[in-house]
């Protein structure tokens, strides 16, 4: 894992995808709406976020903490930079994909029987992919003792 | 649970079932890339000195689910909810851009006054 590891996950997993989304459906989306559940879910995250992160040693209640060698060393508040970048990626992300969800499929479509097959496709990969990484896992942990 | 739980329930209870089923399958989508990412990302025993973030082993069950914790997985699951749940209540709002960036100003004002009290919030 390196500096930007983090940083990097978050501009290939989610800020690509949001760009061709975006330009995609630019006309169809309100962007007044866009700022404004970005600014209030944004906030509320964030703020919920730095009381739950470990801002020091001193600090006793934490949930979760950051590894100050895999992350940029950027500090906003006291919470890493990439929190930040993941809630103003994350959450247009959900609306453009829901808007690009809501214009493929058609109205009075037979949705159910959609949400069964993709679930029980994705069941069946979710559960190949535990089980490979879980042997992955175990290979490894076999010939690194 | 009170940041993001209660109000995803609270919008999701005004949408119709259609709606529900169609957040329910962008929601495996997105799903399914988070948990990814959040294994590579977070501190597990096979690869202890490569990791973004780590939990606090007391602060969470301890139930493990697809190799990250269940509460991230619930953090997951109303982080698609609720930006979709409130998107489709305001939709008909039509809200004006100066509007929302003077909202938008106030919360983040609101965030700097208040981030000095989270710091340090024992609970």
């Amino acid at each position: 894992m390196y500096k930007h590891s983090y940083l990097w996950a978050l501009i290939g997993i989610l800020a690509v995808p949001t760009l061709i989304m975006y330009f995609y459906l630019r006309e169809s989306i309100i962007l007044g709406n866009m700022i404004f559940i970005l600014a209030v879910l944004g906030c509320a995250g964030v703020a919920a976020d730095i009381w739950a992160t470990k801002q020091n040693k001193k600090d006793k209640t934490w949930i979760w903490e950051f590894n100050t060698k895999n992350i940029v060393s950027l500090k906003i508040l006291g919470h890493p930079a990439e929190e930040y970048v993941y809630f103003l990626l994350f959450i247009p992300y959900i609306i453009l994909f829901w808007e690009l969800l809501n214009k493929i499929v058609p109205e009075n479509s037979n949705l159910k029987d959609m949400a069964i097959s993709l679930f029980v496709l994705l069941w069946v990969h979710l559960t190949a992919l535990y089980l490979y990484t879980y042997q992955k896992h175990r290979i490894r942990k076999r010939y690194t003792k | 649970m009170v940041v993001c739980v209660l109000p995803a329930i609270f919008f999701a209870s005004r949408m119709s079932t259609q709606k529900l089923i169609l957040i329910f399958i962008t929601f495996l989508f997105s799903w399914i890339f988070l948990v990814v990412a959040d294994k590579a990302l977070i501190k597990s025993r096979v690869i202890p000195d490569k990791w973004a973030y780590r939990f606090n082993p007391y602060a969470i069950l301890g139930l493990w689910v697809f190799g990250i914790p269940i509460e991230e997985h619930v953090f997951i699951i109303t982080s698609v909810f609720l930006p979709i749940t409130m998107w489709e209540v305001i939709k008909t709002m039509d809200l004006p851009m100066e509007a929302s960036i003077v909202v938008g100003a106030l919360v983040i004002i609101l965030l700097v006054m208040i981030s000095p009290i989270m710091h340090h919030l024992d609970v």
